[in-house]
């Protein structure tokens, strides 16, 4: 692992580059919306939220679009695929701890301008979900739980996309064709055809279950999201494992 | 210390790019990995640098495996006929991260390199033509300074001047301070003199492999009029044969009594280009 | 010097040739530095053990010697000793393949003389 803190370096660099430039338009957007609230017609509720649902996005596409120039620069540079995962897994574990406190920043300084304009409200992604919870809460205690949660959320989503993209390195052009085709048509084609004509329905509605235990259940618990993108970064990290330590260099 | 290759072989679908080949790079020496287009010279640097998996045997460097480990691969600097660096990457930052990666990366002299080269700084991968895509390998690989430098075709698209400039550094650099330098090609002429050990492959198997001086004498070229020729070959191992008109040169192995050659008839040294063309014919 | 390879003999020996001419033509001087194994090797673009191999040669025979740490020089004597050397050598390198080519060509043994007669009065 001799390697490991340039291949970290070199990975968290790549991040970082396109972090600031999403920061960059996150900030630009906060303030016009602000500053348009504020210093504009205020009779109508203006509402920002979801910051950490853009991020989301952004990171899961981030994920996407990280692996196969970078695999090729860490093969030129002498690094097994050992430590380019391992350091892979510093910089996302990095960016999404960052990325989920910076953000936390954001929403409270959003939140400011609610002190000047009642009509403005700012809530972040966590305080949506759990409403309830966020409100029982006190104000530092509540932005800390949220940024626990948000971290999970964000690894989650480079995790998926990075997965996602290891797994297209690793397919033929056949088999691409196949997946891209082949799961969308079953997930919003099959599924619902064989739920409604063999199953009556069962399992839309045990998805639907299953979406609502990992947003909190009844009882609206932000740690069963939590625990449920914790699960689903060690499966997705042990997947992608099996895919980057066989993959090779191809023409 | 040395690379060794045990009996590796490697099949592409139903293509077998290499067959058992055993071989061993000793320190500090420059070698000619020779062989024709697909003979399997990049699949061969390509699994030592652990690019790609061999289905069987291993790759010692100084005595580790290099499979999946850093310390034996850290000890490799390969430039790929191949770009495996981003295409937007600036060739400065190139040069900062391969020191990241190789704190034995003269920046310095690389710098200076670029100077002799005319190649800019700022110019990114994409933008470089074929001839400056392997400049900028090349003085990767003269400036990184590990002990095993494996270049594959190194002067793929660079004109006269650019090729004989990066034989001359090459010396330079090789004198200056001694390592392996393993340099893949199918341009033999030029590599003839700098080389030391040859290697010749040819479909996925070593067919020689030995000193330059060894190789050329193995043999020799005899020439005159083909009746002459043709007499004196008789019931010797002849590789080949050019013949114009009634001149016949015929390349043969075995050593040779000059006094036993008849009048009329020229013998002249086995010449590596040819001997190479003749033992890599299909 | 200048030495221009070419495929007929191996170039080690070709490097020791061109050492000897330099010195009987009296650009390495007896007594003086010549370059180091590096300069030729860098120069001719050759391998740096195929020049080591070419000087060694004439290392063992004394035209050259080494001075640890300094370099390598011309021995005193070793024009004469080259001189009486490439003597030897005469017969085969040049009166050899004279008579082989005036018979190719068909040249009596009485017009090389006349010949030779020519080249001196020249």
């Amino acid at each position: 692992m001799m390697n490991i803190k340039a291949a970290t370096k070199y990975q968290l660099n790549e991040y970082i580059k396109s972090v600031r430039i999403f920061y960059l338009v996150v900030i630009l957007v906060t303030l016009f919306f602000g500053g348009i609230v504020n210093f504009g017609d205020s009779s109508n509720v203006n509402m920002m939220g979801g910051t950490e649902m853009s991020t989301a996005i952004f990171l899961f596409v981030l994920g996407l679009n990280s692996f196969k120039e970078t695999f090729l620069m860490m093969l030129q540079n002498s690094t097994t695929r050992k430590t380019m995962f391992v350091s892979r897994l510093i910089a996302v574990l990095a960016t999404g701890v960052s990325m989920a406190i910076i953000d936390r920043f954001i929403i409270s300084f959003a939140k400011l301008f609610t002190y000047v304009n009642e009509n403005y409200q700012v809530s972040g992604m966590y305080e949506m979900v759990f409403q309830n919870r966020a409100e029982s809460l006190h104000t530092v205690i509540m932005n800390l739980e949220a940024i626990l949660i948000t971290i999970g959320v964000y690894i989650a989503a480079i995790i998926a996309g990075y997965f996602i993209t290891t797994a297209y390195y690793r397919m033929n052009k056949i088999l691409k064709v196949a997946v891209s085709v082949g799961v969308p048509v079953t997930l919003f084609f099959l599924l619902p055809i064989i739920d409604m004509s063999v199953y009556d329905g069962k399992i839309s509605r045990a998805i639907g279950k299953l979406f609502a235990f990992v947003f909190g259940g009844e009882s609206g618990n932000p740690y069963n999201l939590l625990i449920s993108c914790l699960l689903f970064s060690v499966v997705g990290i042990g997947l992608s494992w099996l895919l980057i330590r066989k993959a090779v260099e191809k023409n | 210390m040395s690379i060794e290759i045990k009996n590796i072989s490697k099949n592409f679908g139903s293509t077998c790019a290499l067959d058992s080949v055993s071989l061993t790079f000793e320190e500090n020496k420059i070698y000619g990995l020779l062989g024709r287009n697909g003979a399997g010279k990049t699949t061969l640097l390509n699994i030592i640098t652990n690019r790609i998996f061999a289905d069987s045997g291993e790759v010692l460097v100084d005595g580790i495996p290099s499979k999946e480990n850093d310390q034996a691969l850290k000890k490799i600097y390969m430039m790929g006929e191949k770009n495996f660096y981003p295409n937007n990457m600036k060739i400065k930052e190139i040069f900062r991260w391969t020191k990241e990666f190789y704190p034995s990366f003269d920046t310095e002299y690389a710098n200076k390199l670029t100077e002799v080269f005319e190649l800019s700084l700022n110019k990114n991968v994409k933008s470089l033509s074929t001839g400056y895509n392997s400049i900028f390998k090349v003085i990767i690989a003269l400036s990184v300074n590990t002990p095993y430098v494996l270049c594959d075709e190194p002067v793929l698209g660079l004109d006269a001047n650019h090729r004989d400039l990066f034989y001359r550094l090459l010396i330079e650099r090789y004198s200056d301070s001694p390592s392996t330098f393993i340099i893949s090609t199918h341009l033999i002429e030029e590599v003839a003199n700098v080389i030391e050990d040859v290697i010749i492959i040819k479909k996925g198997k070593i067919i020689k492999n030995e000193s330059r001086e060894e190789l050329m004498s193995i043999g020799y070229t005899v020439s005159g009029m083909s009746s002459l020729v043709d007499e004196f070959i008789n019931g010797k191992e002849v590789i080949g044969i050019d013949s114009i008109g009634g001149l016949k040169s015929a390349y043969v192995i075995g050593q040779i009594i000059k006094e036993s050659v008849p009048q009329g008839l020229e013998i002249t040294k086995m010449d590596l280009q040819k001997l190479f063309i003749k033992l890599t014919n299909a | 010097m200048n030495i221009s390879f070419n495929e007929e003999r191996p170039i080690f020996i070709q490097i020791a040739e061109g050492i000897e001419d330099a010195i009987l033509s009296g650009a390495f001087k007896e007594e003086s530095q010549i370059p180091s194994i590096t300069e030729f090797s860098v120069n001719y673009r050759i391998n740096p053990a195929t020049a080591l191999k070419g000087i060694n040669i004439l290392v063992e025979e004394g035209i050259i010697y080494k001075k640890r740490g300094v370099g390598m020089f011309v021995s005193i004597g070793a024009v004469e000793q080259l001189k009486g050397k490439r003597k030897e050598q005469f017969y085969d390198n040049f009166i050899r393949n004279l008579v082989e080519e005036a018979n190719r060509l068909g040249i009596s043994k009485d017009e090389i003389i006349t010949l030779l007669e020519r080249g001196y009065v020249k």
